[in-house]
């Protein structure tokens, strides 16, 4: 119970080098794809270990449970939001338990950008518009389907007549372009 | 961290790398691929150069997300459609791939609708507008330039002659694209200002317009005759030729206008969030305040209004604002649910 005891520090230094080594990676590609910048993935990542660390949980269900508490994090982060913003709609107020899965299905809950973030993105547009411009039409045209219309790349490809590898060099083409012209976060 | 930033190397083709990484841990599924997750993170903790390279990489991934409904976009993303409709067309004895053609009708049945509900055309008229505390950049279909800011409506008109827009209300800056063959004009109440290529603020505040040049040269020229623009130059009643530099500022109901210099980046600042006042009139602060604020400054007394201030603000911050006015004026303020109030205090 009480963390300032040598022993227990050194079995949560112990616990969090343990769950780091697994963790770090699935997690950071688990918070990166909900539109968190690294730095923010890193924070929510570190956030998660040290969640893990008040439950007793048995070592091996720790795989079950992790993504279970950072997609909990995510809501309780929402909900805090949420509340912050209108404190008498309860209705938006998530579900008690949300797996990870589930989270895909709640945007307004998932999302969590700053108000800053968005100036900038405001901000952003024209210059990622102009960065667009200067791409090949079947580039530009392929990010545009990939990124906006959501659609998968063998789609694409089925569509273009394209293979799968040639739709995914032309994505990786347009982001790294745009990443060069507009990219700073 | 700046320094950081620019002592890195990134290069097109780390950031090839960057973008290839970011394709491959993309996906919905709940539970990310352990190896590839391993892998990624082990090449994103290699190199700061990487992670650098990777923070661009992410901003790039989703940047026109948040402007999915944007007019621009909506444009982009019809043009992506329709290219892929005509080649899947095209194709479509070859392969059909009937799932991904109804997705493609889907989506130009859905990019429709949102346009018919944000990108009004009415008459070949397009119409942007932004609400409180919104500030938006758009593209015209010419490529020149339109920042609006919060509380603004603008209509624009383009015709194969001519670009003509009009500023109903609020502030907006233009960065023309040059076509000395199809004159830019913006209207705002009894001025307009006539352009080739070039950048220019302009402010309607209260019953004036403000006009400020940041690079290039316009024409303003009072609003009567309506010709179609064709030479901007030609003798009108009174024109007035602007420099890089310089603000014109119409009087309320008055043909005369003044000009003198400002500094460009001040009559922009609110594109950067910044409110910049350099000894202007307390009444008129305020109402550029308002223009973000949800809660107004008002200055029922002559006295106060016409008390001249400087200072930088942030939009949106009306509250930070009165109160910094109350302090160094050393006027009242007081706060109500839809309003603060600035008065001179009884003396005594």
């Amino acid at each position: 119970m009480s963390p300032a005891s040598p022993v227990s520090a050194r079995d949560h230094g112990e616990l969090v080098a343990r769950l780091d080594a697994r963790f770090r990676g699935p997690l950071m590609v688990f918070f990166l794809r909900r539109r968190f910048t690294r730095a923010e993935a890193e924070d929510l990542t570190q956030e998660v270990f040290v969640r893990m660390l008040g439950r007793d949980d048995a070592p091996e269900s720790t795989d079950v449970y992790i993504f279970q508490v950072a997609a909990n994090l995510l809501r309780d982060r929402a909900r805090r939001r949420l509340t912050r913003k209108t404190e008498d709609h309860a209705s938006l107020d998530a579900p008690t338990e949300l797996t990870a899965h589930g989270m895909e299905n709640h945007p307004a809950l998932v999302e969590d950008r700053s108000p800053e973030r968005v100036l900038l993105a405001q901000e952003s547009l024209a210059e990622a518009m102009r960065a667009l411009g200067e791409l090949g039409e079947r580039t530009r045209h392929i990010y545009v389907l990939h990124r906006l219309e959501k659609m998968r790349h063998k789609e694409i490809a089925a569509l273009l007549g394209l293979s799968v590898s040639a739709v995914e060099k032309h994505i990786i083409r347009a982001v790294a372009h745009l990443a060069e012209r507009c990219g700073k976060p | 961290m700046t320094a950081d930033r620019q002592t890195l190397e990134i290069d097109r083709e780390l950031l090839q790398t960057a973008a290839a990484w970011r394709l491959r841990i993309a996906g919905d599924d709940s539970e990310p691929d352990p190896a590839v997750s391993e892998a990624f993170n082990q090449w994103l903790a290699a190199r700061p150069e990487h992670a650098e390279a990777f923070d661009r990489t992410q901003a790039a991934w989703d940047v026109l997300d948040p402007h999915a409904a944007a007019p621009e976009v909506i444009r982009a993303r019809r043009d992506a459609l329709d290219y892929a409709k005509r080649t899947g067309e095209r194709r479509w004895g070859l392969d059909p791939d009937r799932r991904a053609m109804f997705r493609i009708a889907a989506s130009v049945a859905a990019v429709m609708a949102i346009g018919a509900v944000s990108w009004p055309m009415l008459d070949g008229k397009d119409v942007y507008r932004t609400h409180h505390g919104e500030r938006r950049q758009v593209t015209l279909a010419d490529g020149s330039q339109v920042a609006l800011d919060s509380d603004t409506r603008l209509v624009v008109r383009y015709t194969d002659q001519a670009r003509e827009l009009t500023l109903e209300r609020g502030q907006a800056r233009f960065d023309v694209a040059h076509n000395p063959f199809r004159p830019f004009s913006v209207t705002a109440r009894d001025r307009t200002v006539v352009a080739t290529g070039t950048a220019f603020n302009v402010d309607i505040m209260g019953p004036s317009v403000h006009v400020t040049l940041i690079e290039g040269s316009v024409i303003v020229k009072p609003v009567t005759q309506r010709t179609v623009l064709q030479a901007p130059a030609a003798p009108a009643a009174r024109p007035v030729a602007l420099k890089a530099g310089q603000q014109l500022a119409t009087l309320a109901g008055s043909p005369a206008a003044t000009i003198q210099p400002v500094k460009a980046d001040d009559a922009t600042a609110w594109e950067r969030g910044k409110l910049i006042f350099d000894d202007v009139p307390l009444a008129e602060a305020a109402e550029r305040v308002n223009r973000y604020a949800d809660r107004k400054v008002v200055i029922p007394d002559e006295r106060a209004a016409r008390l001249n201030v400087s200072g930088v603000f942030r939009t949106g911050d009306a509250d930070d604002f009165a109160r910094a006015m109350a302090q160094y004026l050393h006027l009242q303020a007081t706060f109500s649910d839809d309003e603060i109030s600035l008065t001179v205090p009884a003396s005594g």
